[in-house]
């Protein structure tokens, strides 16, 4: 069986594209991160146009590098979650979806979406304490959707072990 | 599992070939070869109906259990 859909063959060059896309993020994260020490009191002077020579300066700019940590750490359980869905979407296209090595893909997806998860909870936390601090920030809400896929793959990890075993034995049923 | 597969025999008796067989049934030679040399981890009733019919015998002449210890991968 050799499923040839033209979406699944885009679904995984876009997830391509994405996991290259995600990985050029951390590492403008991690440049910007950088920069802010050698540029801290440019950045300093900006907070202070913007908010007046009263605010926290220096606390505002600790916590924007660690917005810029955060989202640097994210690339990683991002990672986990794009590529080995990635190779699902292969594994689809060549006709094997019960490949046993599928199983243990969308197990490392479950534990890429319980990472960011988490992160994200840390995101929240760090909007918190930016505003604070009296800036504008973007508002966050805990995501209900986010923690209902973490069981979501975890359980579909165990769907994917019992199909690879029934294809095994299927493959030597007469 | 010590189940031991007479198709060989059967065919012998019958003065058929596998792929005489394999036309009868309508199973692949592929699969059949596998059959016959044991490899086969189950049998459907259908192959097992479809051989039996072709053969005209009973699956106690195409199949035989005898005492051994069990093969990997068996359940206990």
């Amino acid at each position: 069986m050799r499923d040839g859909s033209r979406l699944v063959r885009w679904g995984e060059r876009v997830l391509r594209w994405l996991v290259i896309a995600n990985f050029a993020f951390g590492v403008i994260a991690v440049l910007c991160l950088a920069a802010s020490f050698p540029g801290e009191a440019m950045l300093a002077a900006q907070l202070v146009r913007k908010y007046g020579a009263g605010a926290p300066v220096m606390t505002l700019v600790w916590e924007l590098r660690a917005m810029l940590l955060l989202g640097a750490v994210a690339v990683w359980p991002i990672d986990r979650c794009l590529r080995p869905l990635a190779d699902v979407a292969r594994s689809v296209r060549r006709g094997e979806p019960f490949d046993p090595a599928n199983a243990v893909r969308v197990m490392t997806i479950g534990w890429g979406l319980l990472g960011v998860q988490l992160l994200d909870l840390a995101l929240g936390l760090l909007t918190g304490l930016i505003a604070h601090s009296g800036a504008d920030v973007a508002g966050w809400q805990p995501s209900l959707a986010g923690w209902i896929c973490v069981p979501v793959a975890f359980v579909l990890a165990r769907v994917f072990a019992a199909g690879a075993r029934m294809r095994d034995d299927l493959e030597g049923t007469v | 599992m010590p189940v031991r597969v007479h198709l060989d025999e059967m065919l012998y008796r019958r003065r058929m070939t596998l792929t005489d067989l394999s036309e009868a049934v309508g199973i692949t030679l592929a699969n059949l070869s596998i059959l016959k040399t044991g490899k086969a981890k189950a049998v459907r009733f259908s192959t097992l109906e479809a051989i039996c019919r072709a053969l005209d015998c009973q699956p106690g002449d195409i199949l035989t259990w005898v005492e051994g210890p069990a093969e990997e991968g068996d359940e206990e």
